[in-house]
Protein backbone atom coordinates (compact mmCIF):
# COMPACT_ATOMS: atom_id res chain seq x y z
CA UNK A 1 0.00 0.00 0.00
CA UNK A 2 1.65 3.39 -0.77
CA UNK A 3 -0.49 6.57 -1.70
CA UNK A 4 -3.64 7.42 -3.43
CA UNK A 5 -6.08 4.51 -3.73
CA UNK A 6 -8.35 6.49 -6.12
CA UNK A 7 -5.56 5.29 -8.94
CA UNK A 8 -6.09 1.22 -8.24
CA UNK A 9 -9.32 2.64 -10.54
CA UNK A 10 -7.35 3.65 -13.41
CA UNK A 11 -4.47 1.10 -14.22
CA UNK A 12 -6.24 -0.49 -16.21
CA UNK A 13 -7.94 1.50 -18.10
CA UNK A 14 -4.61 3.15 -18.74
CA UNK A 15 -2.42 0.03 -20.24
CA UNK A 16 -5.80 -0.04 -22.49
CA UNK A 17 -5.02 3.19 -23.46
CA UNK A 18 -8.59 4.32 -22.76
CA UNK A 19 -7.72 7.24 -20.44
CA UNK A 20 -8.48 11.04 -21.45
CA UNK A 21 -5.63 13.39 -21.37
CA UNK A 22 -6.11 14.89 -17.87
CA UNK A 23 -6.76 11.26 -16.70
CA UNK A 24 -3.69 10.08 -18.11
CA UNK A 25 -1.70 12.90 -17.50
CA UNK A 26 -2.18 12.47 -13.46
CA UNK A 27 -2.01 9.01 -13.67
CA UNK A 28 1.50 9.32 -15.69
CA UNK A 29 2.27 11.88 -13.22
CA UNK A 30 1.35 9.69 -10.12
CA UNK A 31 2.97 6.91 -11.75
CA UNK A 32 6.47 8.03 -11.51
CA UNK A 33 6.45 7.21 -7.50
CA UNK A 34 4.07 4.80 -7.02
CA UNK A 35 5.57 1.26 -7.09
CA UNK A 36 2.05 -0.08 -6.33
CA UNK A 37 0.62 1.32 -8.91
CA UNK A 38 3.66 0.32 -11.18
CA UNK A 39 3.31 -3.35 -10.40
CA UNK A 40 -0.23 -3.37 -10.99
CA UNK A 41 0.61 -1.73 -14.47
CA UNK A 42 3.15 -4.23 -15.14
CA UNK A 43 0.21 -6.94 -14.43
CA UNK A 44 -2.33 -4.91 -16.73
CA UNK A 45 -0.08 -4.86 -19.68
CA UNK A 46 0.36 -8.18 -19.86
CA UNK A 47 -3.48 -8.68 -20.24
CA UNK A 48 -3.56 -6.27 -22.75
CA UNK A 49 -0.69 -7.66 -24.98
CA UNK A 50 -2.33 -11.10 -24.27
CA UNK A 51 -5.62 -9.55 -25.44
CA UNK A 52 -3.82 -8.60 -29.21
CA UNK A 53 -1.46 -11.97 -29.00
CA UNK A 54 -5.27 -13.78 -29.15
CA UNK A 55 -6.59 -12.74 -32.07
CA UNK A 56 -6.56 -15.61 -34.47
CA UNK A 57 -3.86 -15.32 -36.89
CA UNK A 58 -4.86 -14.73 -40.30
CA UNK A 59 -3.66 -16.10 -43.64
CA UNK A 60 -1.49 -13.30 -45.05
CA UNK A 61 -1.54 -12.79 -49.04
CA UNK A 62 1.39 -14.52 -50.41
CA UNK A 63 3.23 -11.35 -52.38
CA UNK A 64 3.45 -9.55 -49.03
CA UNK A 65 6.25 -11.23 -47.51
CA UNK A 66 8.37 -11.06 -50.68
CA UNK A 67 7.16 -7.04 -50.66
CA UNK A 68 8.39 -6.69 -47.25
CA UNK A 69 11.54 -7.83 -47.03
CA UNK A 70 12.13 -5.59 -50.08
CA UNK A 71 10.72 -2.55 -48.63
CA UNK A 72 12.82 -3.52 -45.75
CA UNK A 73 16.26 -4.59 -46.77
CA UNK A 74 15.68 -1.10 -48.99
CA UNK A 75 16.40 0.59 -46.00
CA UNK A 76 19.80 -0.54 -45.49
CA UNK A 77 21.62 -2.14 -42.88
CA UNK A 78 19.39 -2.01 -39.01
CA UNK A 79 19.73 1.77 -37.92
CA UNK A 80 20.68 2.62 -40.65
CA UNK A 81 18.49 5.89 -42.79
CA UNK A 82 16.62 6.10 -45.14
CA UNK A 83 18.21 5.46 -48.57
CA UNK A 84 17.02 7.42 -51.01
CA UNK A 85 15.51 7.49 -54.80
CA UNK A 86 18.41 7.22 -56.99
CA UNK A 87 19.03 10.35 -59.01
CA UNK A 88 18.60 10.17 -62.70
CA UNK A 89 21.62 10.28 -64.72
CA UNK A 90 21.31 13.27 -67.14
CA UNK A 91 23.17 13.64 -70.67
CA UNK A 92 23.42 16.40 -72.41
CA UNK A 93 23.52 15.92 -75.64
CA UNK A 94 23.23 18.93 -77.41
CA UNK A 95 26.10 20.64 -79.50
CA UNK A 96 25.25 24.18 -77.81
CA UNK A 97 28.28 24.76 -75.55
CA UNK A 98 26.49 27.88 -74.29
CA UNK A 99 23.44 25.85 -73.27
CA UNK A 100 25.42 23.30 -71.68
CA UNK A 101 27.27 26.12 -69.24
CA UNK A 102 23.74 27.37 -68.83
CA UNK A 103 22.37 24.35 -67.45
CA UNK A 104 25.66 23.89 -64.87
CA UNK A 105 25.14 27.19 -63.76
CA UNK A 106 21.14 26.29 -63.30
CA UNK A 107 22.26 23.03 -61.22
CA UNK A 108 24.62 25.39 -59.47
CA UNK A 109 21.49 27.64 -58.49
CA UNK A 110 19.54 25.05 -57.76
CA UNK A 111 21.88 23.49 -55.94
CA UNK A 112 22.29 26.77 -53.56
CA UNK A 113 18.92 26.82 -53.52
CA UNK A 114 18.48 23.41 -51.67
CA UNK A 115 21.00 23.96 -49.62
CA UNK A 116 19.30 27.07 -47.66
CA UNK A 117 16.04 25.55 -48.28
CA UNK A 118 17.18 22.49 -46.39
CA UNK A 119 19.12 24.72 -43.61
CA UNK A 120 15.87 26.69 -43.07
CA UNK A 121 14.25 23.25 -42.72
CA UNK A 122 16.51 22.39 -40.23
CA UNK A 123 16.25 24.94 -38.58
CA UNK A 124 12.24 24.64 -38.43
CA UNK A 125 12.85 21.71 -37.08
CA UNK A 126 14.46 22.53 -34.48
CA UNK A 127 12.52 25.18 -33.15
CA UNK A 128 9.52 22.83 -33.69
CA UNK A 129 11.53 20.30 -30.84
CA UNK A 130 12.29 22.97 -28.97
CA UNK A 131 8.62 24.39 -29.24
CA UNK A 132 7.54 20.90 -28.11
CA UNK A 133 9.46 20.35 -25.67
CA UNK A 134 8.34 23.35 -23.51
CA UNK A 135 4.68 22.25 -24.49
CA UNK A 136 5.45 18.60 -23.04
CA UNK A 137 7.65 20.17 -19.78
CA UNK A 138 3.87 22.21 -19.42
CA UNK A 139 1.65 19.36 -19.98
CA UNK A 140 4.03 17.24 -16.87
CA UNK A 141 3.95 20.50 -14.71
CA UNK A 142 0.21 20.94 -15.06
CA UNK A 143 -0.66 17.68 -14.42
CA UNK A 144 1.80 17.81 -11.08
CA UNK A 145 -0.21 20.88 -9.88
CA UNK A 146 -3.66 18.44 -10.26
CA UNK A 147 -1.79 15.79 -8.27
CA UNK A 148 -1.13 17.90 -5.79
CA UNK A 149 -4.42 19.94 -5.94
CA UNK A 150 -5.77 15.89 -5.42
CA UNK A 151 -3.57 15.82 -2.56
CA UNK A 152 -4.35 19.25 -1.02
CA UNK A 153 -8.18 17.97 -1.17
CA UNK A 154 -7.78 14.43 0.38
CA UNK A 155 -5.91 16.34 2.97
CA UNK A 156 -9.07 18.61 3.82
CA UNK A 157 -11.28 15.90 3.61
CA UNK A 158 -9.22 14.44 6.62
CA UNK A 159 -8.36 17.39 8.75
CA UNK A 160 -11.94 18.14 8.14
CA UNK A 161 -13.05 15.60 9.72
CA UNK A 162 -15.43 15.45 13.13
CA UNK A 163 -13.70 12.13 14.67
CA UNK A 164 -9.97 13.57 13.94
CA UNK A 165 -7.18 12.32 16.12
CA UNK A 166 -3.67 13.91 16.64
CA UNK A 167 -0.28 11.97 17.34
CA UNK A 168 2.71 13.32 17.79
CA UNK A 169 5.58 10.97 16.97
CA UNK A 170 9.14 11.60 18.72
CA UNK A 171 12.56 10.26 16.66
CA UNK A 172 14.66 7.84 18.54
CA UNK A 173 18.11 7.29 18.37
CA UNK A 174 18.95 6.64 14.89
CA UNK A 175 16.58 9.72 14.03
CA UNK A 176 16.56 11.99 17.27
CA UNK A 177 16.41 15.48 14.97
CA UNK A 178 13.09 13.64 13.63
CA UNK A 179 9.99 14.91 14.45
CA UNK A 180 6.61 13.61 13.24
CA UNK A 181 2.70 14.46 13.04
CA UNK A 182 -0.20 11.97 12.33
CA UNK A 183 -3.91 13.06 11.91
CA UNK A 184 -6.39 9.98 11.97
CA UNK A 185 -9.70 10.01 11.06
CA UNK A 186 -11.98 6.52 10.87
CA UNK A 187 -13.84 7.70 8.06
CA UNK A 188 -11.28 10.13 5.97
CA UNK A 189 -7.49 8.15 6.65
CA UNK A 190 -4.83 9.43 7.48
CA UNK A 191 -2.36 12.87 6.88
CA UNK A 192 1.15 12.16 7.78
CA UNK A 193 3.86 14.27 8.08
CA UNK A 194 7.51 14.22 9.21
CA UNK A 195 10.67 16.26 8.85
CA UNK A 196 14.12 15.33 9.73
CA UNK A 197 14.53 11.84 8.44
CA UNK A 198 17.85 11.14 7.80
CA UNK A 199 18.66 9.07 3.83
CA UNK A 200 18.37 5.39 3.68
CA UNK A 201 20.58 3.10 2.12
CA UNK A 202 20.17 1.66 -1.32
CA UNK A 203 16.65 -0.85 -1.15
CA UNK A 204 15.26 0.65 2.10
CA UNK A 205 12.42 2.71 2.39
CA UNK A 206 10.30 3.69 5.16
CA UNK A 207 7.34 2.30 6.70
CA UNK A 208 4.64 3.67 8.18
CA UNK A 209 2.94 1.30 10.76
CA UNK A 210 -0.68 1.66 13.08
CA UNK A 211 -1.61 0.27 16.04
CA UNK A 212 -5.01 0.39 17.26
CA UNK A 213 -5.92 0.41 21.19
CA UNK A 214 -5.16 -2.75 22.87
CA UNK A 215 -3.85 -4.73 19.45
CA UNK A 216 -0.30 -6.21 19.80
CA UNK A 217 0.89 -5.77 16.36
CA UNK A 218 1.90 -2.70 13.93
CA UNK A 219 -0.27 -2.84 10.59
CA UNK A 220 1.50 -0.89 7.41
CA UNK A 221 -0.24 1.65 6.49
CA UNK A 222 2.28 2.24 3.64
CA UNK A 223 5.58 3.71 2.48
CA UNK A 224 7.17 7.07 2.85
CA UNK A 225 9.08 9.05 0.15
CA UNK A 226 11.08 11.69 2.10
CA UNK A 227 12.52 14.41 -0.31
CA UNK A 228 15.94 15.47 -0.14
CA UNK A 229 15.98 17.49 2.75
CA UNK A 230 14.39 14.45 4.70
CA UNK A 231 10.89 16.06 4.81
CA UNK A 232 7.31 13.44 4.29
CA UNK A 233 4.26 13.71 3.35
CA UNK A 234 1.92 11.18 2.53
CA UNK A 235 -2.12 11.05 2.28
CA UNK A 236 -3.24 7.45 3.26
CA UNK A 237 -6.78 5.47 3.71
CA UNK A 238 -6.66 3.58 7.26
CA UNK A 239 -5.84 -0.08 6.48
CA UNK A 240 -8.79 -2.08 6.03
CA UNK A 241 -10.45 -3.32 9.55
CA UNK A 242 -8.71 -0.14 11.48
CA UNK A 243 -11.62 2.00 13.47
CA UNK A 244 -8.90 3.60 15.53
CA UNK A 245 -5.26 4.16 15.93
CA UNK A 246 -3.20 4.18 19.63
CA UNK A 247 0.26 4.15 18.09
CA UNK A 248 1.90 5.33 15.19
CA UNK A 249 5.84 4.63 14.19
CA UNK A 250 7.55 4.48 10.79
CA UNK A 251 10.52 2.40 10.81
CA UNK A 252 13.36 1.73 8.31
CA UNK A 253 12.20 -1.62 6.12
CA UNK A 254 13.66 -3.66 2.78
CA UNK A 255 12.73 -1.85 -0.32
CA UNK A 256 10.65 -2.17 -2.65
CA UNK A 257 7.47 -2.63 -0.68
CA UNK A 258 8.42 -3.11 2.67
CA UNK A 259 7.62 -5.38 5.04
CA UNK A 260 4.29 -7.24 6.55
CA UNK A 261 5.77 -6.86 10.01
CA UNK A 262 8.33 -3.88 10.89
CA UNK A 263 12.00 -5.59 11.16
CA UNK A 264 13.66 -2.76 12.62
CA UNK A 265 12.92 -0.50 16.19
CA UNK A 266 11.17 2.64 15.16
CA UNK A 267 12.79 6.04 14.24
CA UNK A 268 10.17 7.86 15.08
CA UNK A 269 7.27 7.00 17.38
CA UNK A 270 4.13 8.39 19.43
CA UNK A 271 0.51 7.78 20.84
CA UNK A 272 -2.47 9.00 20.53
CA UNK A 273 -3.14 11.64 23.83
CA UNK A 274 0.55 10.96 24.73
CA UNK B 1 -4.92 -21.41 -28.86
CA UNK B 2 -4.07 -23.06 -32.05
CA UNK B 3 -0.93 -25.45 -31.79
CA UNK B 4 0.70 -22.83 -34.06
CA UNK B 5 0.01 -20.17 -32.11
CA UNK B 6 1.37 -21.57 -29.26
CA UNK B 7 4.48 -22.77 -30.56
CA UNK B 8 5.34 -18.90 -31.40
CA UNK B 9 5.04 -17.78 -28.12
CA UNK B 10 7.03 -21.34 -26.60
CA UNK B 11 9.76 -20.53 -29.09
CA UNK B 12 10.89 -17.25 -27.21
CA UNK B 13 14.40 -18.74 -27.44
CA UNK B 14 14.78 -19.06 -31.15
CA UNK B 15 12.99 -15.71 -31.19
CA UNK B 16 15.44 -14.60 -29.37
CA UNK B 17 18.10 -15.92 -31.43
CA UNK B 18 16.45 -14.91 -34.56
CA UNK B 19 16.23 -10.81 -33.40
CA UNK B 20 19.97 -10.75 -32.34
CA UNK B 21 20.87 -12.38 -35.86
CA UNK B 22 18.12 -9.23 -37.39
CA UNK B 23 20.37 -6.83 -35.03
CA UNK B 24 23.46 -8.05 -36.91
CA UNK B 25 21.76 -7.75 -40.26
CA UNK B 26 20.70 -11.33 -41.43
CA UNK B 27 17.59 -10.90 -43.55
CA UNK B 28 17.41 -14.71 -43.43
CA UNK B 29 16.57 -13.78 -39.58
CA UNK B 30 13.79 -11.34 -40.77
CA UNK B 31 12.55 -13.76 -43.40
CA UNK B 32 12.35 -16.33 -40.36
CA UNK B 33 10.31 -13.91 -38.07
CA UNK B 34 8.08 -13.22 -40.39
CA UNK B 35 7.04 -16.61 -41.13
CA UNK B 36 6.76 -16.89 -37.64
CA UNK B 37 4.64 -13.97 -36.54
CA UNK B 38 3.17 -11.82 -40.01
CA UNK B 39 -0.09 -14.13 -39.86
CA UNK B 40 -0.70 -12.81 -35.56
CA UNK B 41 0.44 -9.61 -36.96
CA UNK B 42 -1.63 -9.17 -39.94
CA UNK B 43 -4.77 -10.59 -38.10
CA UNK B 44 -5.04 -8.35 -35.45
CA UNK B 45 -4.06 -5.69 -38.69
CA UNK B 46 -6.92 -6.70 -40.18
CA UNK B 47 -9.63 -6.87 -37.11
CA UNK B 48 -8.60 -3.40 -36.60
CA UNK B 49 -8.74 -2.00 -39.71
CA UNK B 50 -11.49 -2.74 -42.62
CA UNK B 51 -9.63 -2.72 -46.00
CA UNK B 52 -7.17 -5.19 -47.09
CA UNK B 53 -4.52 -2.80 -47.88
CA UNK B 54 -4.01 -1.06 -44.85
CA UNK B 55 -3.45 -4.12 -42.87
CA UNK B 56 -0.91 -4.96 -45.50
CA UNK B 57 0.51 -1.72 -44.49
CA UNK B 58 1.01 -1.83 -41.26
CA UNK B 59 2.92 -5.40 -41.54
CA UNK B 60 5.58 -3.97 -43.48
CA UNK B 61 5.48 -0.81 -41.05
CA UNK B 62 5.98 -3.17 -38.07
CA UNK B 63 8.71 -5.59 -39.97
CA UNK B 64 10.38 -2.08 -41.02
CA UNK B 65 10.63 -1.12 -37.53
CA UNK B 66 11.55 -4.72 -36.22
CA UNK B 67 14.78 -4.53 -38.52
CA UNK B 68 15.41 -0.77 -37.04
CA UNK B 69 15.05 -1.40 -33.70
CA UNK B 70 15.95 -5.00 -33.21
CA UNK B 71 19.43 -3.58 -31.49
CA UNK B 72 17.12 -1.98 -29.09
CA UNK B 73 14.76 -4.50 -28.11
CA UNK B 74 18.05 -7.29 -28.28
CA UNK B 75 18.41 -6.25 -24.60
CA UNK B 76 15.19 -6.79 -23.44
CA UNK B 77 13.70 -9.70 -21.68
CA UNK B 78 10.40 -9.12 -23.44
CA UNK B 79 8.45 -12.20 -25.50
CA UNK B 80 9.43 -10.99 -29.36
CA UNK B 81 5.37 -11.99 -29.54
CA UNK B 82 4.60 -9.56 -27.11
CA UNK B 83 6.66 -6.57 -28.88
CA UNK B 84 5.11 -7.42 -32.52
CA UNK B 85 2.39 -7.60 -30.97
CA UNK B 86 2.33 -4.09 -29.43
CA UNK B 87 3.99 -2.61 -32.55
CA UNK B 88 0.86 -4.26 -34.71
CA UNK B 89 -1.80 -2.68 -32.36
CA UNK B 90 0.05 0.73 -32.25
CA UNK B 91 0.64 1.47 -35.96
CA UNK B 92 -2.98 -0.22 -36.69
CA UNK B 93 -4.79 2.40 -34.44
CA UNK B 94 -2.51 5.37 -35.84
CA UNK B 95 -3.85 4.16 -39.60
CA UNK B 96 -7.44 4.22 -38.50
CA UNK B 97 -7.62 6.91 -36.59
CA UNK B 98 -5.71 8.93 -39.54
CA UNK B 99 -8.45 7.06 -42.28
CA UNK B 100 -11.37 8.14 -40.00
CA UNK B 101 -10.67 11.70 -39.05
CA UNK B 102 -11.40 14.14 -41.86
CA UNK B 103 -8.99 17.21 -41.11
CA UNK B 104 -11.43 19.60 -40.32
CA UNK B 105 -13.18 17.03 -37.50
CA UNK B 106 -10.06 15.62 -36.01
CA UNK B 107 -10.83 16.10 -32.18
CA UNK B 108 -7.03 18.23 -31.11
CA UNK B 109 -6.93 16.49 -27.90
CA UNK B 110 -7.19 13.18 -29.35
CA UNK B 111 -3.63 11.14 -28.92
CA UNK B 112 -1.67 9.53 -31.58
CA UNK B 113 -1.78 5.79 -30.37
CA UNK B 114 1.75 6.12 -30.76
CA UNK B 115 2.00 8.98 -28.04
CA UNK B 116 -0.31 7.23 -25.97
CA UNK B 117 1.44 3.57 -25.89
CA UNK B 118 5.46 4.59 -26.58
CA UNK B 119 6.48 7.21 -23.72
CA UNK B 120 6.16 4.73 -20.98
CA UNK B 121 5.38 1.33 -22.82
CA UNK B 122 8.92 -0.21 -22.72
CA UNK B 123 9.16 -3.92 -24.72
CA UNK B 124 11.19 -4.76 -21.26
CA UNK B 125 8.06 -4.66 -19.33
CA UNK B 126 5.99 -6.86 -21.99
CA UNK B 127 6.46 -10.90 -21.06
CA UNK B 128 3.74 -13.25 -22.12
CA UNK B 129 3.13 -17.03 -21.99
CA UNK B 130 1.32 -18.83 -23.81
CA UNK B 131 -1.07 -19.43 -21.16
CA UNK B 132 -1.95 -15.96 -20.50
CA UNK B 133 -2.56 -15.85 -24.15
CA UNK B 134 -5.16 -18.83 -23.54
CA UNK B 135 -6.16 -17.55 -20.19
CA UNK B 136 -7.00 -13.82 -21.46
CA UNK B 137 -8.63 -15.30 -24.51
CA UNK B 138 -11.19 -17.21 -22.84
CA UNK B 139 -12.12 -14.69 -20.17
CA UNK B 140 -12.75 -11.78 -22.89
CA UNK B 141 -15.19 -14.32 -23.78
CA UNK B 142 -16.90 -15.20 -20.51
CA UNK B 143 -17.40 -11.20 -19.64
CA UNK B 144 -20.61 -9.88 -19.98
CA UNK B 145 -21.52 -8.54 -23.22
CA UNK B 146 -21.74 -4.93 -22.15
CA UNK B 147 -18.01 -5.20 -20.54
CA UNK B 148 -16.54 -6.77 -23.46
CA UNK B 149 -17.95 -4.53 -26.31
CA UNK B 150 -16.42 -1.42 -24.52
CA UNK B 151 -12.89 -3.31 -24.01
CA UNK B 152 -12.99 -4.45 -27.19
CA UNK B 153 -13.56 -0.75 -28.43
CA UNK B 154 -10.64 0.45 -26.63
CA UNK B 155 -8.49 -1.94 -27.55
CA UNK B 156 -9.29 -2.66 -31.44
CA UNK B 157 -10.36 0.81 -31.95
CA UNK B 158 -8.21 2.93 -29.78
CA UNK B 159 -11.30 4.93 -27.95
CA UNK B 160 -10.72 6.39 -24.47
CA UNK B 161 -13.68 6.64 -22.04
CA UNK B 162 -14.88 9.77 -23.91
CA UNK B 163 -14.89 8.70 -26.86
CA UNK B 164 -16.64 5.61 -25.96
CA UNK B 165 -19.26 7.03 -24.27
CA UNK B 166 -19.73 9.29 -26.89
CA UNK B 167 -19.63 6.10 -29.38
CA UNK B 168 -22.17 3.91 -27.24
CA UNK B 169 -24.61 6.62 -25.30
CA UNK B 170 -23.45 4.89 -22.47
CA UNK B 171 -23.19 7.47 -19.76
CA UNK B 172 -18.90 7.67 -18.94
CA UNK B 173 -19.50 6.68 -15.27
CA UNK B 174 -20.67 3.57 -15.95
CA UNK B 175 -17.84 3.47 -19.29
CA UNK B 176 -15.47 3.58 -16.73
CA UNK B 177 -16.93 1.09 -14.47
CA UNK B 178 -17.27 -1.58 -16.97
CA UNK B 179 -14.01 -0.96 -17.97
CA UNK B 180 -12.61 -1.39 -14.97
CA UNK B 181 -14.81 -3.99 -13.79
CA UNK B 182 -13.69 -6.06 -16.89
CA UNK B 183 -9.96 -5.27 -17.06
CA UNK B 184 -10.11 -6.35 -13.07
CA UNK B 185 -11.45 -9.95 -14.22
CA UNK B 186 -8.86 -9.74 -16.89
CA UNK B 187 -5.92 -9.23 -14.63
CA UNK B 188 -7.53 -11.95 -12.20
CA UNK B 189 -6.73 -15.20 -14.57
CA UNK B 190 -3.21 -14.49 -14.57
CA UNK B 191 -0.76 -16.94 -13.23
CA UNK B 192 1.96 -15.29 -10.88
Amino acid sequence: MTTDHEFDDVVGAYALGALDADERAAFEAHLRGCVRCQQDLAQYRRVVTAIGAGVEPTAIPESLKARTLTRVTQRGAPGSAVVGAPREAREVRSAWSWLQVAAVLLVGILGAYVVSLRSTLNALHEELAAITSQANSLRQELATLRTQQMQMASTLEVLGATDLVRVELRGTSPAVVATGRAYVSREEGLVFTATGLPSLAEGRVYQLWVIPPGAAAPISAGLLVPDASGAANAILPLPAGVTSVGTVAVTNEPGPSGSPGPTTSPFLAGTAGG
Amino acid sequence: LDQKATDRIEGADADQRLVRDVAAGSTEALARLYDRHAPTVFGLARRILSRLEDAEEVVQDVFTQVWREAGRYERSRATVAGWMVMLARTRAIDRLRSRNARPDQRAPESPEMSEVVSPSWTPEEVSISAEDVRDVRDALATLPENQRTLVELAYFEGLTHMEIAARTGVPLGTVKTRIRTAMTALRGVLRP
